[in-house]
């Protein structure tokens, strides 16, 4: 009972009066407690308040005053969306202590809807990794394999939803933070069109590439979720007013255009048995009736580049914020100018500095024009290269990741190595445009998840889910 | 492009960071490397192409500011690494320097 079920599932039941809103979170509260030490996946979990969440939930339902489909399920945050009753870290020792004063955007809409928070999850510090294991707080482990990585960065909700301590997540994905955990550890992981989610309350790393997104079971659960947390937003004038295209669960894939882009597909250090086991699932959306052709999409190698380029200039920005002084671990020193020196050396993990320098380096005089004005102009190429191919075809599609799960500790020493990770997702970011990764198999010799990546249209993204959701149902 | 040690040194100043040595030479190399990698872009032809925004809408902005008094701003305050009363406590801008 209420082992591996979805929202979908959960939401069934709770509406037929079969399990009530305490039962529910009492039997997540106990696999997270029976798990949780092992794998690492929650940084903090507020029991009591969601007891009590619960508890109203089931009080609104005895007296018909259900506020929607997701009244009384728990969901789990990654550690960088803020919440007012408790601790709110983004992975980093500089916010050890550090409690919002008031909830994200995205958590008052889950709360308006009933949802129940269970916890908040473990990531890489500020969101910058691809393994998790940049957490000031220990690195989370993979269900399947405890020497291997979750992905990053959103590996502790991952985690969460793979390993069934919640039934679903939210994470956030400025590179694919959403999409790579989400297809190492076997789950769905949708990062929305830029501008469809409020990052009202999310620690912010680099604000023209960052989205919070749905990390579930399935595609179905995917759709219920993005619904329940998009829209406009006052406090975030990122946001678009503009609707999303309609999911359609029963979608046939008949006559869809599905594109492979020759520079996905042939990229160099993809593992064959990815390759394979993403091949098969292209065969697979054949033989529902999807038109699949070959496609070019120009400025493949640069997208990563670029991302490398505004990312950090980005992130330079957005943590100058944290010098100590305001809220967060302030180191003592003689002068003013070396507390913020102090307290940043001292509290910021490695990663972030090394974007922070890199970020700083590239928007400095001399060099700004060359890098960061450059890199502008080519991300408006490569998004109107997405949006010119995406009139061609309906959907694009890759591999999630180069590879499976990789071992805790194998590509710490290199960072360029780990960046190249990212090689699949970060051109999303890039363009903007939706992406979803679903489950599509596993790799025959470790039995580790492999995901396969849909791309969609700007603003199509009820579309995307429905093709993702169309593959997903065979 | 790449990254000299005095680079990396006159960065941290920049960014409020403060490096051992040990740190400031391991990211002269890696932030050469990444440059080394990122430089492909000047390969690619711009001259037609604009800066600007590139794809979102901006909202207009709410300029309905509300004043946030009691438990709001006593949220905030109770951050405050060092606190005397109500008031922030900061190193004096000028305290201490030679």
């Amino acid at each position: 009972m209420l082992s591996g079920w979805t929202l979908t599932d959960l939401a069934r039941a709770l509406a037929a009066k079969e399990v009530a809103a305490t039962d529910v979170v009492e039997h997540y509260l106990e696999r997270i407690q029976a798990e949780n030490g092992r794998l690492n996946a929650f940084l903090s979990i507020s029991a009591d308040e969601a007891r009590a969440a619960a508890h109203r939930s089931d009080e609104r339902r005895l007296h018909g005053e259900v506020l929607g489909t997701l009244d009384g399920i728990p969901l789990a945050l990654k550690d960088n969306v803020c919440v007012q009753d408790g601790v709110t870290t983004a992975g980093s020792a500089i916010l050890t202590k550090y409690r919002a004063p008031c909830d994200a955007g995205v958590v008052a809409r889950l709360r308006a809807a009933g949802a129940v928070m269970l916890g908040k999850t473990n990531l890489d510090e500020f969101a910058m990794g691809s393994s998790t294991e940049r957490s000031a707080f220990g690195v989370t482990r993979h269900p399947l394999d405890e020497t291997r990585v979750p992905g990053g960065s959103s590996g502790g909700s991952a985690v969460a939803v793979a390993a069934d301590l919640a039934p679903a997540a939210l994470g956030s994905d400025t590179g694919g933070s959403i999409r790579q955990p989400a297809a190492f550890c076997g789950i769905v992981g949708f990062k929305p069109t830029y501008g469809m989610v409020s990052r009202s309350g999310l620690i912010a790393m680099a604000s023209s590439f960052d989205q919070i997104g749905p990390m579930t079971k399935t595609v179905e659960d995917a759709a219920l979720l993005f619904e329940s947390i998009r829209g406009a937003d006052p406090l975030d004038q990122t946001t678009t007013e503009r609707q999303p295209s309609p999911f359609q669960p029963g979608m046939s894939l008949r006559g869809v255009r599905v594109g492979l882009p020759r520079q996905a597909w042939s990229a160099p250090g993809m593992t064959p048995s990815v390759k394979f086991a993403c091949e098969q699932a292209v065969e697979a959306l054949r033989a529902l009736g999807a038109e699949v052709r070959e496609v070019d999409l120009p400025y493949t190698d640069e997208a990563l580049a670029v991302y490398y380029v505004l990312v950090p200039a980005e992130i330079s920005a957005n943590l100058a914020r944290f010098d100590g002084i305001r809220y967060g671990e302030r180191a003592s020193a003689t002068t003013l100018a070396e507390t913020y020196a102090a307290s940043r050396g001292a509290g910021l993990g490695d990663e972030v500095r090394r974007r922070i320098l890199l970020g700083t380096y590239v928007l400095s005089k001399g060099y700004v024009d060359a890098y960061y004005r450059q890199a502008r102009r080519v991300r408006r190429l490569i998004a109107k290269a997405y949006d010119q191919l995406l009139q061609e075809v309906d959907v694009l599609v890759t591999p999630t990741a180069p590879t499976t799960a990789f071992k805790i500790g194998e590509k710490m020493a290199d960072p360029l190595a780990m960046y190249l990770e990212d090689v699949f997702t970060v051109g999303i970011n890039v363009a903007g445009v939706p992406a979803i990764s679903v489950p599509c198999g596993r790799e025959e010799s470790t039995g580790l998840p492999v995901g396969l990546q849909f791309i969609g249209r700007r603003f199509d993204d009820g579309r995307l889910l429905s093709i993702a959701h169309a593959y997903e149902r065979e | 492009m790449s990254a000299s040690l005095e680079d990396v040194r006159h960065m941290a100043k920049l960014a409020q960071l403060s490096l051992t040595d040990a740190e400031a030479e391991r990211y002269a190399q890696e932030l050469s490397a990444i440059l080394a990698y990122v430089d492909r872009l000047q390969q690619v032809d711009t001259a037609q192409e604009q800066e600007g925004a590139v794809f979102s809408e901006v909202l207009p902005p709410d300029r309905d500011f509300a004043r946030h008094d009691g438990e709001m701003r006593e949220r905030i305050i109770q951050n405050f690494p060092d606190r005397l009363g109500d008031l922030l406590r900061v190193p004096g801008v000028f305290a201490n320097r030679t």
